[in-house]
């Protein structure tokens, strides 16, 4: 009874489709990182950014 | 473990530089009261490289790090190690707010840019405020960071469908 639980559990960790979900965010980020886009994003949101930095009260922080 | 050559280090310090000059460009108390230093920028570059090296040697099968840890553990190395300076001709009553968390800002917005998020000002403002309050006050690691960015990520990717919508 016990050589068959044992077997049953093998036959689970043997089976392809058994990924951790490690494994599977690996699979869905495999885009090389693009400074490019980057500094494009900056570029476009860096006045955005600002002025939603200007409506914060910064007195509580500093 | 992988050796990172000079010329990728490099490349990455570049990039965190060209950051900072689009950073301070649109604010001018910035741009008139610090300044980057490189050796600083090096230095975060290299500690960024050993924890990510270090995640995908543990990781055997991590071939690329996600956008959430690009972004959150160049942030934590910017908050660590204050890259941003302040000029000394400072006149020390004359600091502004934005001067004393310049490394803060610059680490929000840095990380803005890699999750590419355009407009700051589709969070609201309660999060803005905490999230500069966390990275000045409370204490955090890569792997939190990383949770957080990739909650920023979605909650940005659901506003952009919204609007498409």
């Amino acid at each position: 009874m016990k050589q068959e639980r044992i077997n049953y559990y093998k036959s689970i960790f043997s089976n392809p489709e058994c990924k951790t979900v490690f494994e599977m965010r690996q699979e869905n980020s495999s885009e090389k990182f693009d400074t490019d886009k980057a500094i494009k994003c900056a570029e476009n949101g860096s006045k955005n950014f600002w002025a939603a930095i200007d409506e914060l009260d910064l007195s509580e922080i500093v | 473990m992988k050796q990172r050559t000079k010329e990728e280090k490099a490349k990455r310090s570049y990039f965190i530089e060209q950051e900072y000059l689009i950073f301070s460009e649109h604010q001018k108390i910035i741009k008139e009261t610090t300044f980057i230093d490189p050796s600083i920028i090096c230095n975060v570059v290299s500690c960024y490289f050993d924890d990510i090296d270090r995640l995908k040697h543990y990781h055997n099968q991590m071939k690329l790090a996600d956008f959430h840890k690009v972004a959150a553990y160049t942030a934590k190395w910017i908050i660590f190690l204050k890259p941003i300076q302040l000029k000394y001709q400072i006149d020390s009553k004359s600091i502004h707010k934005y001067s004393l968390l310049a490394n803060e800002l610059f680490a929000l917005h840095f990380v803005s840019s890699i999750l590419g998020i355009e407009n700051f000002m589709n969070l609201n403002k309660e999060l803005r405020f905490n999230l500069l309050y966390t990275l000045r006050y409370r204490h955090f690691t890569g792997r939190s960071l990383s949770t957080l960015m990739y909650i920023l990520d979605e909650l940005n990717k659901s506003y952009l469908r919204s609007n498409n919508n």
